[in-house]
């Protein structure tokens, strides 16, 4: 895993399939059998991520569609981002 | 997990049982010990021991085991076969065995706990030289056309009678389904997706990718997905497009929306299967391309069983890791009765207890009763 920085491109895992329920959404990672929940704006994140493997973008259209921020939203995206990858839910590169 | 009308249509199987029954008949020699997995009414046991098996271990988680003793007994083979009640993967047995034989596959061989058992009772039972039958199963590939069986998912949630119904569509359009298709349906050359190998097999997943070129034009419904089942190096049977016989059929996996197809299109399919706890989460992504060198993106489709099932929010968080689970008053009760099953108290004793701490809950003796019953048969001994 790369070190994490907005210049990473990221890409959900192959081996992960999800679920958006009402706005929410649960991440099933099929090689560990382990569920993962998303709120709504992880949700949203994980939605832009398949469509970005950009985190400038991404953190671009949280700007646009949030009232937050640009320093907040970097570092909540960072730490979801963070986590994800630490979990094997999204793989990450370097540019 | 069997009703015993399904036990007898298996028995009565015109392609599978007589294969079975030739591949036991070559492979188990006079004083051969040998281990029927699943074992089911104790078909595959009793036939070991006419072939000569000295000693037969059958297991068999379900109930089902205790009529196989019965029939075992009644044929004179009760001191030849040692019959376990439980899954092959919680027992242990006494020595290794020369033959392993097992009838374990759903309309897939990703079937529950299927190939995880076959890897454990290979890599702990099987005697150096020993055989598994099956021996291999090889799993294909096609891209099949069936306007009904493409119906079963969609039409239903398409007229809705005037309203949008596309909630209920999008779950039929995941979940895969049992099939009886010709070979004529098929538009494509099958291709082989995986062989799965029973002397080899290790974990339960599976990946099986597949490109087809489309040789006769129509419409794409989805992917098809069956099975040949090498018993032995000679003796095979299979579930193929067009094989009536066998009470086994295809598996169709829909596609999102139907396609069409010209010849010399190209479909890249891949198939990802996956135990998740008991069950297979199915995963199947597909790519269309025109012909031609420019091979324009016709379609492309990312689809799964996961998202074939009605479920609620609440109940998919709870399964989630960072969720605080607290128990709920059932489960308090199922608790209390676990912490009351301590070897020495009985199931009335239990039940008096149980309706004493929760009054408002068990007015009635009988109630109290089945409520213990019922957790003493799943969990005690």
């Amino acid at each position: 895993m790369s070190k994490l920085s907005l210049s990473l491109q990221v890409k959900p895992s192959e081996d992960v399939v999800w679920r958006n329920l009402q706005g929410e959404s649960v991440l099933l990672d099929l090689k560990s059998g382990v569920y993962f929940g998303l709120d709504a704006v992880g949700t949203r994140i994980w939605t832009l991520l398949q469509n970005h493997s950009d985190l400038q973008a991404v953190l671009q259209e949280l700007l646009c569609e949030y009232e937050v921020s640009e320093e907040t939203c970097a570092r909540d995206l960072m730490d979801l981002v963070g986590a994800m990858a630490e979990k094997g839910l999204v793989q990450t590169e370097s540019q | 997990m069997y009703d015993i009308l399904t036990y007898g249509r298996m028995i009565k199987d015109p392609l599978r049982f007589p294969a079975y029954l030739e591949a036991l008949r070559r492979t188990v020699k006079p004083g051969s010990v040998v281990l029927d997995m699943g074992t089911g009414p104790g078909i595959m046991a009793l036939l070991a021991c006419r072939f000569g098996a000295r000693k037969v271990y059958a297991i068999e988680p379900d109930p089902i085991i205790q009529v196989a003793r019965e029939i075992a007994a009644g044929n004179g083979l009760a001191g030849r076969i040692e019959f376990i009640e439980g899954f092959s993967t919680h027992v242990s047995l006494p020595e290794r065995v020369d033959v392993i034989v097992s009838d374990l596959n759903g309309i897939l061989p990703w079937f529950q706990q299927h190939l995880r058992s076959v890897a454990d009772a290979r890599q702990r039972f099987l005697a150096p030289g020993g055989v598994m039958i099956p021996k291999k199963e090889i799993v294909w590939l096609g891209v099949a056309e069936s306007q009904p069986a493409y119906s079963e998912h969609t039409q239903p949630w398409e007229a809705g009678h005037g309203f949008e119904m596309h909630a209920a569509r999008d779950l039929a359009i995941n979940t895969r389904q049992l099939v009886r298709l010709r070979s004529e349906d098929l538009l494509a050359a099958p291709q082989c997706g995986v062989v799965l190998d029973f002397m080899q097999v290790e974990g339960p997943d599976s990946r099986a990718d597949a490109t087809f070129v489309i040789t006769r034009p129509g419409v794409g419904h989805g992917l098809l997905v069956w099975f040949d089942c090498a018993l032995t190096d000679e003796i095979f049977f299979s579930n193929a497009p067009g094989c009536y016989r066998s009470g086994y059929g295809q598996t169709f996996f829909p596609w999102t929306r139907p396609v069409s197809l010209q010849s010399g299109d190209v479909v890249r399919l891949k198939l990802r299967c996956n135990l998740v706890a008991d069950d297979y989460v199915y995963r199947w992504t597909t790519e269309v391309l025109g012909k031609g060198e420019k091979a324009e993106v016709k379609a492309s489709f990312d689809q799964s069983d996961f998202h074939s099932s009605p479920i609620s929010p609440a109940s998919l968080r709870k399964g989630s890791e960072a969720y605080v689970p607290r128990c709920t008053g059932d489960g308090s009760i199922d608790r209390f009765i676990l912490t009351s099953m301590d070897g020495k108290a009985s199931v009335g004793e239990i039940a008096a207890c149980l309706s004493e701490r929760f009054p408002d809950r068990f007015k009635e003796r009988s109630e109290a009763l089945d409520r213990v019953a019922r957790v003493s048969r799943a969990y005690s001994e």
